[in-house]
């Protein structure tokens, strides 16, 4: 007889054997001691698979979390509306800095340039620079510091330093050039947004739209801890 | 109310328990849910009365999912691994606890870097507890291709959490 093969042990475990199968397999076991030991690893690992995902709670919907969903009790439901009001909601608006946005995307208009926080950004001659909190959090805090804001990963262009950041429901880019730090992308994001998943879990999960930003700029990979102190210790120079 | 939208509500929580399962360790799933509804909404017309409208949102939150992991892919070398909480406080837990949700943190970031198509396949068996046919409908393949790759994942799943074992 030959022995089971992986797909068939694992069906026995998942006891998806149909009962002749089964039955065989198990007279197979009587007589294979070693096929008993990897069964019963295999259950091990669906126990261990299973505890590392603890259930939680199951998800309840009420009226409301309905209505949100678009399966409220009025009968007609307008999907486009719904979806609108989910894109402003959601929307990954992106604000630009006027000559920096023309030189990257030459010929894509983009709307009109919005400050979002007086304290974070100023204008200078034309181009947006951060000020302030802002300022001060890209030239001192490590990646990955959360506080009002939170620096994401920094990275070596051609000509210096980028680095990423999150605050107050934006993510942006802010790198370092005429002695300050340009802003060359800013998203409305809702992944930037405190108390929101995405945002705890912000080393990794800025916007889309922000990480193309940043793959058309970096060179070599993102800089290390160490790399990252080096710099801030000789100013972003 | 539609018969369409009261079934809906009916599997909505099997939805969002599904969502929980498709994501990375970690991410939101509420992102994930909201756009299946929102899709299967738009496209109830295509809907067949009958069939099981849980496997066929499913299927459509399968495919939201593929479509976000292949955009994501493009960043991946950029993206940091979603980091677990940064450190365990004993908060008067017993060793044995600590141990546990060390193994637990463990076994998680093994499962979760298994390639895509196993890693679907054994979270959906497992943890979703779907039958291998409704696994393989919801993952649109045959139930050959699934056993296969579900074989494949849990057998590496086996060998390396045994591997790392003191």
């Amino acid at each position: 007889m030959n022995r089971p093969t992986d797909e068939e042990i694992i069906a026995y475990v998942d006891d998806a054997l149909p009962g002749d199968a089964r039955a065989a397999f198990e007279a197979r076991m009587a007589e294979d001691p070693t096929l008993v030991e990897e069964v019963a690893r295999h259950r091990d690992t669906v126990a261990h698979v299973r505890a590392a995902y603890p259930e939680g709670e199951e998800k309840s919907f009420d009226t409301q979390a309905l209505a949100a969903l678009g399966l409220g009790g009025a009968e007609v439901v307008d999907i486009a509306a719904a979806r609108d009001m989910r894109g402003a909601r959601k929307g990954s608006r992106l604000i630009w800095s006027g000559a920096i946005a023309a030189a990257l995307v030459g010929g894509i208009l983009i709307g009109r340039i919005t400050t979002p926080t007086a304290d974070m950004v100023a204008a200078r001659q034309g181009q947006l620079m951060a000020a302030a909190s802002l300022e001060k959090a890209l030239n001192d805090q490590p990646d990955g510091s959360a506080g009002a804001i939170t620096i994401g990963m920094s990275f070596r262009t051609n000509g210096g330093y980028c680095r990423t950041f999150l605050r107050d429901g934006y993510a942006g880019l802010g790198c370092r050039e005429r002695g300050g730090w340009t802003l060359p992308a800013l998203v409305k994001s809702r992944a930037a947004e405190p108390h929101s998943v995405d945002f705890r879990l912000a080393g990794g999960d800025f916007p889309p739209a922000l990480m193309a930003e940043v793959d058309a700029r970096i060179v070599g990979a993102p800089l290390s801890s160490a790399e990252v102190d080096r710099a801030r210790r000789a100013q972003w120079q | 109310m539609s018969d369409f939208r009261r079934q809906l509500i009916a599997v909505l929580p099997r939805l969002h328990r599904l969502a929980r399962t498709i994501v990375r360790n970690g991410q939101d799933c509420d992102d994930l849910f909201q756009k299946t509804i929102q899709r299967v909404l738009e496209r109830k017309a295509q809907w067949e009365p009958g069939s099981r409208l849980d496997l066929w949102a499913a299927r459509i939150m399968k495919n939201i999912w593929l479509d976000e992991v292949r955009m994501r892919g493009r960043w991946s070398r950029l993206v940091q691994p979603i980091p677990e909480q940064d450190f365990l406080s004993d908060g008067g837990m017993a060793a044995e606890d600590i141990e546990r949700q060390i193994e637990g943190r463990r076994v998680r970031a093994l499962t979760e870097a298994l390639p895509e198509e196993q890693r679907l396949a054994v979270k959906l068996v497992l943890l979703n507890e779907l039958s291998y046919a409704e696994a393989a409908e919801v993952l649109e393949i045959p139930e050959g291709t699934l056993t296969s790759r579900l074989a494949r994942g849990r057998v590496a799943l086996t060998r390396m959490i045994a591997e790392g074992r003191p």
